[in-house]
């Protein structure tokens, strides 16, 4: 599989104040990232991440401060960006004044088609985002649901081969986010390259083929979700984890040590039966949780853990 | 292609076309036409007309005025509310958005040519046509030069700034290089300073010209050298300007 959009060492620094010299934010501080054809790759991270630069930087929108990004394997496009690349923003960035129709016959046009081509797409992309029957409301009229519909349906015109979509679930009703999942999917089944930054865990471990967790400017993992086993887990925390981890592994099995916690999972076991054990074994645990192996699960350790065993360390 | 072949490459008249078609909706729906025609059409009933030099000059300043609010904001807003991404990304070059908008913003003085049309039949009477019209495409190039400091400005000055940046050159530009506060500097200094003045798209080197066209008489040769080369100046100037910037720079923090 060929790759589509590959990123390295990417910076970017965001300046204000006069000549730049009064305040300045790290959006990007290294970022590393590689999508290959046909993925739908699900940016995570906590507000403040970079996942927007990132976005904005990979259409071509930002000039990062240094590192590189190669689209479709090549770093040198007329205009700085190759054809075929769309985005639909977080907010709105449409001419408030145009109509829904016309903002959608603007794109059309600028792609210099014809007018039954021009019309067709645009009839088309109104169908697919729901928006057919809302073509002649303004764009200062949307609520933020239909606003994303249309940056969905702005960026189909162009029959993009990479669609970065930046937090295009978020502002939905239940069945309008249903029905952009859905479109998602499709557009995912059909090929299409799809980057897409959201807070909505579920329907990225849904429609994601790869997570990127992004923290402080820069990839912090990266996994795929269908590795997530939805299993529970009983996470125990104790002085001696190592003797802990062997001690129950004498009655439990695939039990595994993470730094001075123990996972044990629960199987076949109940969460009483392994604390029972833990008493019978002597073994003295301070405290005990217990751990869904789902996506939700996955971002709070990988973004919550290095600070907790900050702590500990401290 | 390279990026400086992409920049060179000749406006698509259709994209150009797409984007003054954005900005005509943009001014007649946000009202921003009415304004500029108020604005330029009310000191015809105020101020008495003889003939047609006063005439014109009555027209020159109230066109600039019109054109202070049809072109306000002009490419700033589309940089400021993220538009100008969307079009970069659907193609639109720097030269097409920045030739778009000028088309459009010009586009918003229509009703003010219209109306001026209508009020001023009799100022008129007895000038040949010919000498009209060359007096009028003379007012056109003036405007052209200054929509043209209104891009500039409006690549560099966020909202409606370019238009409040240009009030004080609207007043600066009534007033020809003589009267420029010079007398005491050493005198190079003053002929530069005072050359530099003529260079610019003075309202009286567009008045020079009105006269040689309507009377015979000779402008300085300054005049119509700086009113032909201001627009093409400018407008090169801007588009430099927007090319270098980052379509999202403004939107993206």
């Amino acid at each position: 599989m060929s790759v589509v959009l590959s990123v390295s060492g990417l910076t970017k620094r965001y300046r204000s104040g006069v000549a730049g010299c009064s305040a300045s934010v790290d959006a990007l501080q290294g970022m590393e990232m590689e999508v290959e054809e046909g993925e739908l790759v699900g940016l995570l991270g906590p507000n403040g991440a970079g996942k927007s630069t990132l976005l904005f930087c990979a259409a071509g929108l930002l000039r990062p401060d240094s590192g590189r990004i190669a689209w479709f394997g090549t770093t040198s496009w007329p205009g700085g960006r190759p054809p075929g690349i769309a985005y639909a923003p977080e907010r709105s960035m449409y001419h408030r004044f145009l109509t829904i129709r016309e903002t959608l016959e603007f794109c059309a046009t600028l792609h210099e088609l014809s007018p039954p081509e021009r019309t067709r797409r645009v009839n088309e992309a109104l169908e697919r985002v729901d928006l057919a029957t809302q073509a002649g409301k303004r764009v200062s009229h949307l609520s933020r649901g239909m606003v994303q519909r249309l940056g969905i349906a702005q960026a189909l015109i162009g029959q993009p081969r990479l669609l970065l979509l930046d937090e295009t679930l978020s502002g939905l009703d239940p069945v309008a986010a249903r029905d952009v999942r859905v479109l998602l999917r499709a557009l995912r089944d059909d090929g299409t390259t799809i980057v897409l930054s959201s807070h909505d865990l579920l329907a990225l471990e849904h429609l994601a083929s790869r997570i990127v967790v992004m923290k402080d400017g820069r990839s912090h993992a990266s996994f795929d979700p269908a590795t997530l086993t939805g299993g529970r887990w009983l996470v125990l925390t104790t002085d001696v984890p190592g003797l802990a981890a062997r001690l129950l592994g004498t009655r439990h099995s695939a039990v595994v040590q993470e730094r001075d916690e123990i996972h044990v999972p629960l199987g076949t076991s109940s969460p009483e039966d392994i604390l029972a054990d833990c008493v019978a074994l002597g073994i003295d645990v301070r405290a005990s949780r217990i751990r869904r192996d789902d996506l939700e699960q996955r971002f709070f350790d990988l973004i919550e853990r290095p600070s907790r065993v900050a702590e500990a360390d401290a | 292609m390279t990026d400086r072949e992409t920049f060179l490459r000749g406006p698509a008249l259709v994209r150009v076309g797409c984007v003054a078609r954005a900005r005509v909706r943009y001014l007649v729906r946000s009202r921003a036409a009415l304004v500029a025609f108020l604005l330029a059409v009310l000191p015809w009933f105020a101020l008495d007309r003889h003939d047609a030099d006063a005439e014109l000059g009555l027209l020159t300043g109230s066109v600039l005025v019109g054109m202070l609010a049809s072109a306000s904001g002009v490419v700033a807003d589309s940089l400021d509310n993220g538009s100008y991404c969307i079009g970069v990304l659907h193609g639109v070059t720097p030269i097409e958005m920045l030739l778009g908008e000028a088309t459009g913003a010009l586009s918003g003085l229509i009703p003010v040519v219209g109306a001026f049309t209508a009020l001023s039949s009799t100022a008129f009477n007895g000038v040949p046509l010919p000498a009209l019209l060359s007096a009028f495409a003379w007012l056109v190039v003036l405007l052209l030069g200054w929509l043209g400091i209104m891009l500039v400005l409006g690549t560099a000055l966020p909202g409606k700034g370019n238009a409040i940046a240009m009030i004080p050159l609207l007043v600066a530009f009534a007033f020809p290089s003589d009267a420029l506060p010079v007398d005491s500097w050493p005198p190079l200094l003053a002929r530069v300073a005072r050359t530099s003045w003529d260079a610019m798209p003075l309202q009286s080197h567009a008045t020079a010209m009105y006269a040689a066209v309507l009377h015979g008489a000779t402008p300085s040769p300054m005049a119509p050298v700086a009113l032909l080369l201001a627009p093409p100046l400018y407008l090169t100037l801007a588009a430099i300007r927007l090319s270098r910037l980052e379509a999202a720079g403004r939107f993206a923090r």
